[in-house]
């Protein structure tokens, strides 16, 4: 199931929310929690729900001994042992196919069970919170069963680091406040997801073939702007889902496309997962005390390898890895000096570079649409001016949105004349929520020309 | 948090919430319906739940598939995002184009291999029938309107399709090509606004090509009583996008000298004196007022006295054809391959055939699947 389906908005929700907030006491809310997600999980592949356990129980009873055993070898070993299963795991389903094929070896028929990655982070933040001693390993099965399960952020993310989480998951206090919070943040997320990612991904797919300059730009431009709607409105959805059960979580997306830096776009884009590469890999490694160098290439590859298994995300990840080098040793001090509106969109070209290899399925096909991004003899044909016209509010919309303009707007408004702005607000809130339904129905819609049986 | 913005929340909130628990209280009292006749199809029942279903996750699909399609206010929901995609300048809704006030559908592709197929049955059918064939081939309003497509909108060049279809076909068979004469009358109501069919006009334009082909005589207007039955017509493409307030007149073109028929629908087991159908206008589809829709084979038997009897294979542009070719013969025996699996060449003998047609429009013949095993059922 996922949150821009109807069946979620309009029954699992609200469902879950009302038995959430009727049942007395923490722990029979928990218990309630765990099993909705157990059957949001079930809701997508029944059969990965044994996975699924099985990963909880490994992590707790690995946990258990990580926090029993006194001695430090021992410790390490069980330490490595519970991180290389997790691995595996996730290795084996997510990359058994890549291996075989990079040894001309046919594929097996096996699908990504939903989540894996992000929930396989999340356990592997908890084993290692356990290990450095940050937290001490979770006895309550439920509660730990709840951090890696719970149906807000199983399927994308946020990777909710478990020190976070600790102190929220065996109690939390209802708070009304934080409710209606989440809801509008919620509805928020739905209607980037609904009305600006799924239409700028109608335009993506309509420019695939096109062969001309403005067209390969259009193309790139609605992927980058699709891509950013769809995961920072999962985000919000998902975090939004979580408030209204009581959980607190960091942003994932601060306005990325708003970076001066390539730097700072990572410090603004998917920051959970930034995060955890920071703490969990990067730090360890050394950080920059020592082999810098080769611990952000390390940082990136698996920053690439972890988006999906191919050589254009790999290839990605290293792009970026670069970059920052590039910044760190050469270009900062221009970065520093040259005009912001410079910086800006000499960080939007990089990243929309960089979203060329991510959405390529080759990267053959890659450089052949970076070659159209610059080739003149070609400019443009009348189907990019047909997707153009027919799109410019969108284009409009995404690009107002994906700034600050937005925000900066809705605070200043709000502090200025905060019942008019509440009154508006609330409308175009209101206003676009029912537009989404109706896009969430016309996505199901399939009319024949002739009686279908 | 600031205290305006916390007031903010909660009233959203409040609002949201009562909406989304009405949509969720009213969804689950209110009975399912079998089938939606805008979408055309059946809608997803309550899946059975059974540990098969359950294991392969065939049951959750469903469940999601049930809860969209038996969604409260759906079709009400869909004109909201037409109203919505038309006031933001959207050109194109999946395969039809929103245009100067009509709605027209795309070229389609070509299934080239089993074009191939029909192709090689229709010319050892022709071949071997040993009467006179007839092929006429619709173009669709995306080739002969292109004018009221939107700006910078690029389609698939039909001419070709059809240029190739022809030219394909074997040279024994008399290719009624319409296309210059409705041309001509460009402007006219030749295409529904929110169907995919074309009107009786059209029909008649294109009647008067295939007429002097077959050698049926000189044919005007002034032979008909046209009756317009009906105002309110949203068609197919309506029903594809959602559209509101774009609505189509039907007229149906009865010839003055009209000779008393029996329709007999072999497929469904009915009889009829018309080729209308009055209950048809009651139902959203109201094009099936011409024949009462689409069935496997319907034979015409005309009191008069023509010695000609017509085998008609065709979709469903025939069906406005047909009011046309009655006065002109004995029988006529309308095979809709898509809904036919017997012997078509029986027929030939059966029905002492004297004239074969076959009429499409091209966007259904170049997806067509049907032609070819229809027509060469003998061969197995």
């Amino acid at each position: 199931m996922v949150f821009n389906s109807l069946i979620f908005v309009f029954c699992f929700l609200p469902v879950s929310v009302f038995l959430y907030w009727i049942v007395p006491g923490s722990f029979v809310k928990n218990v309630v929690l765990f099993v909705l997600s157990l059957l949001f999980y079930a809701w997508n592949e029944p059969f990965y729900l044994i996975l699924l356990l099985l990963n909880i129980a490994w992590n707790y009873l690995s946990a258990l001994e990580l926090g029993q055993e006194e001695d430090e070898k021992k410790r390490k070993i069980v330490f490595w042992i519970t991180i290389a299963v997790n691995l595996l795991l996730l290795g084996a389903f997510k990359y058994t196919n890549f291996l075989l094929g990079i040894f001309g070896i046919a594929a097996f028929d096996v699908s990504l069970p939903v989540g894996l990655s992000f929930f396989t982070f999340s356990a592997i933040s908890y084993i290692a919170d356990v290990y450095k001693g940050t937290s001490p390993a979770q006895k309550n099965p439920l509660d730990l069963g709840l951090y890696i399960a719970f149906f807000g952020k199983i399927t994308s993310g946020p990777i909710a680091f478990y020190h976070d989480m600790e102190n929220q998951l065996a109690y939390r206090p209802l708070s009304k406040e934080l409710f209606f919070s989440g809801v509008c943040l919620f509805a928020k997320g739905l209607i980037k997801k609904v009305l600006l990612a799924d239409q700028f991904a109608l335009v993506f797919s309509a420019l695939s073939a096109n062969t001309s300059m403005l067209g390969a730009w259009i193309y790139a431009i609605s992927y980058m702007l699709e891509i950013y709607f769809d995961f920072s409105g999962y985000s919000d959805m998902a975090i939004g889902i979580g408030r209204m059960f009581g959980f607190t979580m960091k942003p994932n997306f601060d306005h990325p496309y708003s970076a001066i830096s390539v730097q700072d776009f990572w410090r603004r884009w998917h920051i959970s997962l930034s995060s955890w590469f920071r703490d969990y890999v990067y730090i360890p490694l050394g950080g920059n005390r020592h082999d810098y160098v080769r611990n952000i290439l390390i940082v990136w590859f698996l920053t690439g390898l972890w988006h999906g298994a191919n050589w254009t995300f790999i290839l990605w990840g290293l792009y970026y890895g670069g970059i920052l080098l590039l910044e760190k040793f050469v270009l900062k001090p221009y970065l520093q000096t040259l005009p912001k509106i410079i910086c800006h969109l000499y960080t939007l070209v990089l990243v929309l570079i960089g979203w060329v290899f991510f959405f390529s399925p080759g990267i053959l096909e890659a450089f052949s649409t970076l070659g159209r991004m610059i080739n003149v003899v070609h400019p443009m044909d009348s189907q990019v001016l047909f997707v153009l016209f027919g799109n410019l509010p969108l284009f409009i919309l995404g690009v107002l949105f994906s700034g600050t303009l937005y925000d900066r707007v809705f605070h200043l408004f709000m502090d200025r004349s905060p019942k008019r702005a509440s009154a508006i607000y609330t409308f175009l809130y209101v206003l676009f929520f029912v537009v989404c339904i109706a896009f969430m129905v016309g996505s199901t819609y399939q009319s024949f020309l002739y009686f279908a049986f | 948090m600031k205290k305006p913005m916390i007031r903010f929340n909660k009233r959203l909130t409040q609002i949201l919430a009562l909406i989304v628990s009405v949509f969720c209280v009213l969804n689950l009292v209110i009975p399912d319906s079998d089938k939606s006749a805008v979408e055309n199809r059946s809608l997803q029942k309550f899946p059975s739940l059974s540990a098969s279903s359950l294991k392969d996750g065939e049951f959750f699909s469903e469940l999601n598939s049930w809860y969209s399609d038996q969604f409260l206010g759906r079709d009400q929901f869909m004109q909201l995002k037409y109203a919505v995609n038309k006031l933001t300048g959207t050109k194109q809704i999946n395969d039809v184009f929103l245009g100067k006030g009509v709605l027209i559908e795309d070229v389609s592709e070509v299934n080239t291999e089993q074009k191939e197929r029909n192709i090689a049955a229709i010319n050892t059918f022709c071949t071997s029938s040993g009467v006179p064939s007839y092929f006429l081939l619709a173009p669709n309003a995306v080739s002969i309107q292109k004018d009221k497509l939107p700006a910078f909108a690029t389609v698939k060049d039909q001419n070709q399709q059809i240029d190739d279809y022809y030219a394909k076909l074997d040279p024994s068979i008399q290719k009624v090509d319409v296309r210059k004469t409705l041309e001509k009358h460009k402007e006219e109501y030749l295409y529904y606004k929110t169907d995919h069919h074309w009107t009786s006009l059209a029909a008649f334009y294109s009647f008067q090509d295939l007429a002097s082909m077959m050698g049926l005589g000189e044919v005007s207007k002034d032979n008909y009583n046209i009756y317009p039955v009906t105002t309110s017509f949203e068609g197919t493409l309506a029903g594809k996008v959602g559209s509101v307030l774009l609505k189509d007149q039907i007229d149906i073109y009865v010839p003055k000298d009209n000779d008393e028929y029996i329709m007999s629908d072999l497929t469904n087991a009915t009889t009829s004196r018309s080729i209308y159908s009055s209950k048809a206008l009651e139902t959203r589809d109201q094009y099936t007022v011409f024949l009462g829709g689409n069935s496997g084979r319907i034979t015409l038997e005309m009191n008069n006295n023509s010695d000609r009897h017509l085998l008609l294979i065709k979709d469903s542009y025939a069906n406005t054809m047909i009011q046309f070719l009655i006065p002109y013969f004995r029988t006529i025996d309308i095979i809709d391959p898509r809904y036919y699996y017997e012997d078509v060449s029986n027929l030939l003998e059966t029905q002492l055939i004297t004239d074969v047609l076959f009429l499409y429009n091209s966007n259904t013949l170049m997806q067509d699947t049907s032609m070819a095993d229809c027509l060469s059922v003998e061969a197995e």
